[in-house]
């Protein structure tokens, strides 16, 4: 699962910080808010730059990201966003999104059916 | 788009996150044309993006001479032996069954921008709204005193993939015992800035294995190149004694070459090479500046849409632009489209045209399972595309993210090849 291979992933200092993250606010920030700036329109046309690499099913070096869950996304984009998870091309993208973005993002790929 | 347009479209861009652009609608309920020419990472994206994302609104034809195109991302894999070479080679057949674009193989020989007409090789003309150009690069034979299309078969350049790539595989592996192999890199700017220096590891690869008391000379038209120190430290960790760079103003410059006898003069010496990739200067695909469109060897655009500077129906995308920061890569290219693409429905249809965002990222393989990586994303300046924020791999990293960098290029890989051709 996502959330696993983000705890798995995380630096071992950003590790208490993160959780109480997780376990307090993702239910209330994530959810309640950041779905009503989510424009999945404007996700779809953001998603062009994540497509260049993820594709519907996962290949060697790079995960699918299609049919994610919605709150998964965000915690994994901000992760990057943060640099609090590993990935020079991850932190790049993730690092220039906003919140609205980034909402609109995982909107998009949360809706989209993955590819068995 | 005049002066004053430009700069309105970039304020009311600076105010939101989108706006909605005035639809050209088309005229007696045909639906509006977009004619691509070139299918590789600009062209083929920008084709697959409009008709997919336009649900039938827009007619979209892509004009390819060649059935099955072969990136030259990945090439240097293939002659390093990492890949095999159909798996560099993908046909346009999904593009038609799954969005409807119209493919046509043929060559596109001319453009009349003012009568909005593009000519085909066979003599037909068709018409369109909008033109995507997306030709790639010219070669310039006659920047180097002696080299000629025809000396490409003794000294491939080896720069559009293809059986030239093959070519210089076998010279490769056929090199005498102890030989030399020389790798003549083009001036800037050229396409895929590290290729050329790739390859050279590629090569390095080959002849550590078949031929190792082989060595490489490096005889470079420039003084620095892209990621140099982490090539040069790559070159002396696998293949410690076999890579020799020599700089421009070392070397003096190339005087000329002979495919006949394989050497390559430079005011420093004369050098005998027993295979050799020479890789000459470059410019836009020529039906550009037959269209008019360049300045000097690349065409300008505007950096918010891709649109040519000479032509608002005619956007011009990857190598063959001025993309400023943006390296001619295929990475750059497939982004560039995506943008235009944006742009054009929106002109078309009305659709949203959203805040143009640019990426790119250039992996290369030094050795086995050695991948290095570097990238930046970029944002539209009223002149130029500009750097936003950038990154490149470092000589201390360990070998477990080099692994992944280089397992990272090939999801790469297959992901831009679903992003152009499915």
């Amino acid at each position: 699962m996502d959330i696993y291979l983000l705890i798995a992933n995380l630096r071992f200092n950003t590790l208490i910080i993160f959780l109480c993250t997780i376990i307090f606010c993702s239910k209330v920030v994530y959810s309640e808010s950041l779905i009503n700036i989510a424009d999945e329109e404007y996700g779809a046309y953001l998603a062009g730059e994540c497509l260049t690499c993820h594709q519907s099913k996962s290949v060697t070096g790079i995960p699918s990201i299609v049919g994610k869950d919605f709150n998964s996304l965000i915690l994994m984009l901000n992760a990057y966003k943060n640099k609090d998870l590993d990935s020079k091309v991850m932190q790049l993208v993730a690092g220039k999104l906003n919140d609205e973005q980034i909402a609109s993002l995982a909107l998009y790929f949360s809706n989209l059916s993955p590819i068995k | 788009m005049s002066l004053i347009s430009r700069r309105s479209f970039l304020a009311a861009m600076a105010t939101s996150t989108a706006l909605v652009a005035t639809p050209r609608l088309a005229v007696g309920g045909s639906r509006p044309k977009v004619v691509v020419v070139g299918g590789g990472a600009g062209g083929a994206t920008a084709a697959r993006y409009i008709a997919k994302d336009s649900k039938g609104e827009i007619d979209v034809t892509l004009i390819e001479a060649s059935k099955k195109y072969y990136t030259c991302f990945f090439s240097n894999l293939y002659l390093g032996g990492f890949r095999d070479y159909q798996s560099i080679g993908h046909g346009y057949e999904r593009l038609s069954s799954n969005h409807g674009v119209n493919v046509v193989h043929e060559w596109a020989s001319s453009v009349d921008p003012s009568a909005r007409k593009l000519t085909l090789g066979s003599g037909t003309t068709i018409d369109y709204d909008k033109l995507v150009l997306s030709p790639g690069i010219d070669l310039k034979y006659d920047s180097i005193n002696g080299y000629s299309a025809e000396a490409q078969t003794k000294m491939p350049h080896a720069w559009k993939s293809g059986t030239q790539v093959q070519v210089l595989r076998d010279q490769v592996l056929n090199m005498r015992k102890g030989g030399t192999f020389i790798m003549v890199p083009p001036p800037n700017p050229y396409r895929c800035p590290p290729g050329p220096y790739e390859r050279v590891s590629m090569v390095a690869h080959i002849l550590k294995n078949v031929n190792p008391t082989a060595n490489i000379i490096i005889l470079d038209t420039k003084t620095k190149f892209s990621k140099q120190g982490l090539f040069t430290a790559g070159w002396d960790k696998y293949y410690p004694g076999m890579v020799e760079w020599i700089d421009s103003e070392t070397h003096g410059g190339i005087l000329n070459v002979n495919p006949e006898t394989m050497e390559i003069v430079t005011d420093l010496e004369t050098f005998k090479a027993d295979a050799a990739c020479v890789i000459p200067a470059q410019r836009a695909g020529s039906i550009a500046s037959r269209a008019g469109l360049t300045d000097g060897d690349w065409c300008p655009i505007i950096p918010s849409s891709m649109q040519s500077k000479a032509d608002e129906n005619i956007y011009v995308l990857g190598d063959s632009s001025v993309a400023s920061s943006m390296p001619k890569s295929g990475f750059s290219a497939n982004s560039q489209a995506k943008v235009a693409a944006n742009h054009i429905r929106g002109s078309l249809t009305g659709s949203k045209v959203y805040e143009p965002r640019f990426s790119n990222t250039c992996w290369s393989l030094v050795a086995t399972n050695d991948g290095v990586k570097v990238g930046a994303n970029y944002r539209a300046g009223e002149e130029k595309i500009e750097v936003v924020d950038k990154f490149i791999s470092t000589n201390d990293e360990d070998s477990g993210v080099r692994k992944s960098t280089f397992e990272e290029s090939l999801g790469w890989y297959s992901g831009i090849a679903d992003d152009m051709f499915s």
